[in-house]
């Protein structure tokens, strides 16, 4: 299994403890589907430590396609599955991972498909600290 | 196409693809890039553009409506198996033609997105499916309210009343 399919089986297990072992504990980065940006996977994984239970239990990550990159790279071709109101949702996504020597990810940049402007899986809290804080300077400035 | 698909890596190809599309704008020969069988899926958009013409005709209207359209890739990802991601980040202003049914608002947008593309034997693209938040577009070009702005917490407060609603009928 390679560490990308590690990642997403454990996800979708809600194994956050065998999770957080997929991720390099010192060198970690997220871009969210916003931009938003958490620099640490012990963050990351507390985020989805909070918010995963919370969506429901047919909430998961159903994968098209995982394929390996040259120089450590991977992709995976997804879609996120969830309920709202008995309605099956689905938003297809992307994720590029970089990963370390270890097999580790380092790297995670998300890119969503969203027809719709409902928030995403997790909501509007899916956004990142960064994210929050550029956005309250902003309101200031205005 | 004028590469040599068999001497240049996927990633090359690509790039080249790019730098003609993007940079050049370079649409007089789209067998170049696509065949007649190519798809390109922006599901973002609803929409599905399949053979080399149809797909030029998109990009030619995406540049009528963002004349200064520009396209930046950040990465690129290449299985050396045919498959080839392209992670971009595109920036423009809507203030040429009409696009995708909305008349140009003049405002400037930055999307980031990913392309995921099968080439084919000839280094062509055969399929690429086009992931970017549409929903992030349709705010900056105003089509819909600014995130977090008065109007986008009114819509939200009436989605919710909305699906509060239809529960209760439910029951």
């Amino acid at each position: 299994m390679s560490a990308v399919e590690r990642f997403l089986d454990r996800y979708n297990a809600r194994d956050f403890d065998a999770l957080s072992e997929c991720f390099s504990a010192t060198d970690f980065h997220r871009v969210g589907p916003y931009g938003d940006e958490i620099d640490s996977s012990a963050e990351y994984v507390a985020f989805l430590r909070d918010v995963v239970p919370t969506l429901g239990a047919s909430y998961r990550l159903v994968t098209t396609r995982v394929f390996a990159g040259e120089g450590g790279a991977a992709v995976a071709e997804l879609v996120e599955e969830y309920e709202v109101d008995g309605e099956l949702r689905r938003t297809p996504e992307v994720i590029v991972f970089d990963l370390d020597a270890d097999g580790r990810i380092t790297r995670m940049r998300l890119y969503v498909q969203r027809v719709h402007d409902l928030p995403p899986a997790g909501g509007r809290a899916a956004m990142g600290r960064r994210d929050r804080v550029a956005r309250v300077c902003s309101q200031r400035r205005v | 196409m004028s590469t040599t698909p068999e001497t240049q890596s996927a990633e090359a190809q690509i790039r080249e693809v790019f730098r003609r599309l993007f940079d050049e704008r370079d649409l007089s020969d789209p067998s170049a890039f696509w065949s007649d069988t190519s798809s390109d899926a922006f599901l973002a958009a609803g929409l599905t553009v399949r053979g080399a013409d149809e797909i030029a005709g998109f990009f030619r209207g995406l540049f009528a409506a963002v004349p200064d359209w520009k396209l930046e890739i950040e990465n690129v990802v290449d299985d050396a198996k045919g498959q080839v991601v392209v992670q971009w980040t595109g920036t423009g202003r809507f203030t040429g033609a009409p696009f995708l049914g909305i008349e140009p608002t003049g405002r400037s947008v930055t999307i980031r997105g990913v392309d995921v593309i099968r080439l084919d034997a000839d280094g062509r693209i055969d399929t690429n499916t086009v992931y970017y938040d549409g929903a992030e577009f349709a705010r900056q070009v105003g089509l819909l309210p600014a995130r977090d702005s008065l109007a986008d917490r009114w819509m939200m407060h009436l989605f919710n009343n909305a699906t509060k609603l239809r529960r209760a009928v439910k029951r």
